[in-house]
């Protein structure tokens, strides 16, 4: 006979030892015990145990189970009978004051045919209760698993940030999403790069997916100075910060901080050794990056700050190749068509200034004009070094970026105060010191 | 039946429970938020107010001031004599850092005209130990005297290309107001007073060298 536990109910329920054991009934209704059985017991009385939709399994019961059939046969089980139930049979508890069952001459006489079997560990509250319970209990659990924690409590390895580069195809931009994607993991988050592909509606997309995802911060470098701008306002609506790096978004009151480089100074400086380097007359030609990136014109203006001083130096042509050095080679391909004599390239950035290379090597004139450029990529800090580019302009796009993720993470932690535009450094790269600077940066 | 519907009752107060309970929890804490779109107007700073004017911004800069900056700015020799010893010690204790990697300094002194250049004056510090600065008298680019002066913070303009003209126009006034009566009346072994905007050097200067070139806001040949 299994020791028990007995059924929660009024009165004190002990256990049997073989014999018979009398224990108070469950008082109440009916209620069931189980998802199987059924108590019935009506005025301190239990009559039987019936199992739910099976009347005929238990002992008598002259009440109807809860189906509505009457129960079994009169009454009497044998201890084999019962020994034969299923392990979730239930405890027929019977009232040792209720002479009217079993009656008092059986129970005597049949002392060895009841077993009392305890209640297997029924719960003590309801159907209804448990699944109430259960409920409330996978609420509260759903709750806490996708409640976020408050920014300054949670642990960074828990938290994710977006890296957003405006494209892949350049190995800066690379170097740039790289640098801030491993500043982010060395700070503890889990960084993600997301390639615009320079396509607006394609950056567009990586920020729904942004923040439905719910990374925590996004370090950006834009497509679109004003285009990327909604971008960065629903961001920061989603409660996301919004770090811009290398490209400025034209609002300030959007992104949580902008790291830039200084391009005007930048341009400047190459303005002052252009006109060192080709004269004070001559005939050049100006590569245009993006026409929506804000650095192709602060570029410009401040070569043009410095060149246009010199009336002597005219500018024969001006185009935008986009920043892409493949357009670059076919523009210069085709303006040296239009103007055989220059004398010099200007470009917004090294890719052009490569493929502008490209074009006057292959028209043999590599030797005759002179190539400017701007970046500091590897390839044409070479090309300077080779003499095939007479300068560019070291922006240090691992600067940038660590600052931004460093930006990100402070502010992940609780700090608000960050200035809106953050400029940072750049240095002319020519053949007189390009043997200090390699790998986009300055060489240790 | 009575005993059913009173086997009923507790069961739906339990329901009745439990879904005040999660009630609660969803009003205290609730598992989403539903917010408006916004309008996606452009709101970039100053847009709304028409072009940005960066004349009249520079021309109130150096009329209202620029004098008064200049009167307080740092001795030069001072200056002068600290990046000869610690280039990186100056820039922290006596420069105005600006962004990443950029400092300026904003000094004021006197001195006499050592060698007068196309573009530059070499000038010998009185009161020092022959310490020589150049100033300059040619075309003045880039945002030295923008940055260096320390009057302009960046974040109060719409954009770098509106800070970037502000530069330009600082600059012209330079070039306009301060540069051709300094050209024609400087002569070597004459004296001068003068205060400008000067960028820090990343290393000490040579000896023989001078120390800083700077950009003058004022400069005056006795």
């Amino acid at each position: 006979m299994e020791g028990c536990d007995p059924p929660k109910s009024a009165g004190s329920v002990s256990a049997a030892s073989g014999g018979i054991t009398y224990n108070a009934s469950i008082s109440g209704s009916i209620a069931p015990v189980s998802r199987y059985f059924i108590l019935f017991h009506r005025e301190s009385k239990v009559y039987g145990v019936a199992r739910r939709g099976i009347s005929d399994l238990c002992p008598t019961s002259q009440r109807s189970n809860k189906t509505g059939k009457t129960a079994g046969n009169s009454g009497r089980f044998s201890a084999t009978d019962v020994l034969s139930w299923p392990p979730s049979v239930r405890q027929i508890a019977i009232d040792p004051a209720d002479d009217s069952y079993p009656p008092q001459a059986e129970r005597e006489s049949e002392a060895s045919n009841f077993s009392p079997y305890c209640l297997r560990p029924a719960p003590s509250t309801s159907m209804s209760r448990r699944i109430a319970s259960s409920f409330i209990a996978g609420f509260c659990l759903l709750f806490c698993l996708s409640a976020r924690l408050p920014a300054a409590d949670a642990a960074p390895s828990s938290q994710r940030v977006a890296v957003v580069v405006s494209t892949l195809n350049n190995p800066w931009f690379v170097v740039l999403a790289e640098a801030a994607r491993d500043r982010a993991r060395e700070l503890g988050y889990e960084a993600t790069i997301f390639d615009s592909q320079n396509d607006p509606a394609k950056e567009s997309a990586n920020f729904d997916n942004i923040i439905a995802s719910h990374y925590r911060a996004v370090l950006f470098n834009c497509t679109d100075a004003k285009g990327s701008i909604a971008n960065v306002r629903r961001a920061k609506a989603a409660d996301i910060p919004v770090f811009c790096m290398d490209r400025e978004i034209e609002a300030n009151d959007a992104a949580a901080a902008q790291v830039l480089s200084d391009n005007y100074s930048g341009c400047v400086r190459l303005g002052e050794y252009f006109v060192d380097q080709v004269g004070e007359t001559g005939k050049y030609i100006e590569l245009l990056g993006l026409v929506a990136d804000t650095n192709t014109w602060n570029r410009s203006k401040g070569f043009h700050s410095v060149v246009d001083r010199f009336p002597g130096l005219k500018m024969v042509a001006q185009q935008s190749a986009d920043f892409d050095r493949s357009k670059a080679l076919e523009v210069v391909d085709s303006l040296l068509q239009r103007n055989p004599d220059i004398d010099a390239v200007f470009c917004g950035n090294d890719a052009m200034a490569m493929g502008a290379y490209q074009a006057l090597f292959a028209a043999g004139k590599a030797s005759k004009v002179k190539v400017f450029g701007f970046d500091g990529s590897d390839d044409a800090v070479k090309a300077v070094a080779e003499g095939k580019i007479a300068a560019t302009v070291m922006q240090f796009p691992k600067t940038i970026a660590r600052t931004a993720a460093e930006y990100s993470d402070r502010y992940l932690r609780g700090e608000r105060t960050f200035p809106q535009r953050v400029l940072v450094k750049v240095e002319l790269v020519t053949s007189e010191n390009v043997r200090h600077y390699g790998d986009y940066g300055r060489k240790k | 039946m009575a005993a059913k519907n009173e086997a009923r009752a507790p069961r739906l107060r339990i329901w009745l429970a439990a879904a005040v309970v999660t009630a609660l929890i969803c009003w205290v804490c609730p598992p989403f938020h539903v917010k408006r779109l916004a309008r996606l107007a452009d709101r970039s700073a100053g847009a709304a107010t028409g072009a940005f004017d960066a004349k009249a911004v520079a021309a109130a800069i150096w009329r209202e001031k620029l004098p008064h900056a200049a009167s307080v700015a740092t001795d030069v020799g001072i200056v002068a004599a600290a990046l000869r010893t610690d280039p990186e010690r100056a820039k922290e204790k006596l420069g105005r850092v600006a962004g990443v990697g950029s400092a300026y300094f904003f000094v004021r002194g006197r001195g006499h005209i050592v060698s007068k250049e196309r573009s530059r004056l070499i000038v010998a510090i009185d009161g020092t130990a022959g310490e020589t600065v150049a100033l300059r008298i040619g075309p003045v680019f880039g945002n030295i005297v923008r940055d260096g002066c320390g009057l302009l913070n960046l974040d109060s303009f719409p954009g770098l290309s509106e800070y970037n003209a502000i530069s330009a126009e600082l600059n012209a006034l330079i070039e306009t107001e301060v540069l051709p009566p300094a050209r024609q009346k400087a002569q070597v072994g004459g004296a001068l007073v003068f205060a400008g905007c000067a960028e820090a050097p990343d290393a000490a200067p040579e000896s023989g060298e001078p120390a800083m070139t700077i950009v003058p806001v004022q400069l005056h040949c006795e």
